[in-house]
């Protein structure tokens, strides 16, 4: 337990002057892990298991903040695509770099840990549940636009391409939304619910995580932008280092 | 404190994995930053 | 427009049907895959009837990639852009001819691939007009957005990798679409697969106006 809770989440911890900190992200940062701690308190130690759900509802706690908020930066993702073709500036084509990045954790972090909450509720790990389907092939839709967006190209080029590439994003997901929905409607065991009656204890962590998440995706969004920008900017200013950057990333993933 | 409770194997493990994933994501952007803010003139990184 | 269209669509398919480059190997791959499912999916527990329009519709996919990257490898030789940028050709003429040459590419292949699986899996074919409207409308839809991501992909000579990746999880809901309403069809018209084919066309349109929207970007010097 005392375990789980020491290593939760981030940890700005001491920052050097030259980073992606500022004194604003440093405060979220400390109020991020303190928020941790109390709520992995709250959802692991002092919860009610539901009535319904029984402890499973401990995973909810994790899971629903996860996928509640993804969708944010998938839609800014898409509209950081728009502005920069409209304006074609640095800012809007980090911000849609990095939206995607901070989407696809989100969305993958998502994944497992309904895989997990369905393997307790359903005794399964994956059904082709209309959500689920459709979480997976939105995850692909961002793992090919991540890789678009990592390939060596001419700055500007790729900037172009992953604009177009990332407005299409959103529409995919509505298509793949309503089609996967449409198709699994068809079988008798369309959508599981997520048969639960949170009362007082549980909601009020339930609260306590949804909070924290939000403020954890704002840090990561801050940073991820941050990040996108300054490789933007050693990009255009020293395209050698740029260059060894991304064979040193390559190396550390195992390359494209 | 005492923590028995059903399938406390696969729970732990989703707040681990969720732990893990944001807290290593996190270090990844703050080395990366770190890193690149080296090689980036402090006019262009007007947050510091 | 048009008549920027017709010249692209036909400079193409003329150069397809001199080289014999795509369809000559896009068919026999799309047979192979045929072959290929018969093998892994042993044809006497009836699996392969079940199956059918899934397999065959994974078969168009997978060789329609082909036909993609196969339209854009042929520009891909040095000053090919440029001198199309030079040309002033329309770059929605130039999106609607490379879409119709692929297209074609697409009837013929499944003009192949449904007497394979009338042949290889003893497909009956059943309600002939959904099943025209499916193909009608599938096509247009995996040429349009087909041709979408590969001019991406040719606008930043990533090659063979990339193009899949992208176009495949787009994809998802046209195969998902043309399956079950092949899958209508064959049955007999059990399921709602008209309502699949109206999915199918209602991505079909929308691919075309991505493509007529965006041409000119993608195709515009960085």
């Amino acid at each position: 337990m005392t375990t789980l809770t020491t290593t939760t989440t981030d940890a700005p911890g001491d920052v050097a002057p030259t980073s992606t900190g500022s004194r604003a992200t440093r405060i979220l940062g400390i109020v991020i892990l303190v928020g941790s701690v109390i709520g992995a308190y709250l959802g692991l130690v002092t919860s009610d298991p539901d009535v319904i759900q029984r402890d499973a509802v401990r995973l909810f706690y994790v899971h629903v903040p996860v996928v509640s908020l993804m969708y944010i930066p998938v839609t800014l993702c898409t509209v950081a695509s728009i502005m920069w073709l409209r304006k074609r500036s640095d800012g809007w084509d980090a911000l849609a770099s990095s939206s995607a990045e901070v989407a696809t954790v989100f969305v993958g972090l998502g994944l497992v840990s309904g895989a997990l909450w369905g393997e307790i509720t359903w005794g399964t790990y994956w059904t082709w549940d209309a959500r689920l389907t459709s979480t997976a092939l939105l995850f692909l839709l961002l793992v090919g636009y991540l890789a678009l967006r990592r390939y060596p190209a001419e700055p500007a080029a790729r900037a172009k391409v992953s604009a177009v590439v990332g407005i299409l994003l959103v529409p995919n997901a509505l298509l793949v939304h309503y089609s996967v929905s449409w198709w699994r409607s068809l079988h008798q065991d369309a959508t599981r619910g997520f048969d639960t009656s949170m009362d007082g204890n549980q909601l009020s962590t339930y609260a306590v995580a949804q909070g924290v998440f939000v403020l954890i995706l704002v840090w990561l969004s801050i940073h991820a932008f941050r990040n996108a920008w300054l490789a933007l900017q050693a990009e255009r200013g020293d395209l050698d280092i740029a260059i060894a950057e991304r064979m040193a990333d390559d190396d550390a993933t195992g390359g494209i | 404190m005492m923590l028995a409770y059903t399938d406390i194997g696969t729970i732990v493990f989703g707040w681990a994995v969720t732990v893990v994933g944001i807290g290593g994501y996190a270090l990844v952007l703050i080395r990366r930053g770190k890193r690149l803010s080296r090689v980036v003139a402090p006019e262009d990184r007007r947050w510091s | 427009m048009l008549a920027d269209a017709r010249l692209i669509a036909g400079k193409d398919l003329r150069i397809e049907l001199r080289s014999k480059v795509g369809l000559g190997q896009m068919v026999p791959f799309a047979v192979l895959l045929l072959v290929l499912f018969g093998l892994a999916l042993d044809p006497d527990r009836g699996v392969l009837t079940r199956a059918t329009p899934g397999l065959y519709w994974i078969a168009v996919l997978f060789s329609g990639l082909l036909a993609v990257q196969r339209a854009f490898a042929v520009e891909a030789a040095p000053g090919v852009t440029e001198a199309l940028r030079l040309s002033g050709i329309d770059p929605a003429g130039y999106f609607l001819g490379k879409f119709a040459a692929v297209a074609v590419q697409l009837v013929v292949l499944q003009l192949v691939l449904v007497a394979g699986v009338v042949v290889l899996y003893g497909a009956d074919l059943h309600g002939p007009l959904l099943l025209v409207a499916t193909a009608v409308a599938a096509t247009v839809a995996i040429a349009a957005a087909g041709t979408l991501y590969g001019v991406l992909a040719a606008g930043l000579r990533v090659r063979d990798t990339l193009v899949p990746l992208l176009l495949l999880p787009a994809l998802a809901p046209v195969l998902l679409g043309a399956t079950r309403a092949s899958e209508s069809a064959l049955d007999g018209g059990v399921g709602d697969g008209w309502g699949w084919c109206g999915l199918l066309a209602a991505f079909g349109v929308l691919y075309v106006g991505f493509g007529l929207l965006f041409f000119g970007t993608l195709l515009e010097e960085t």
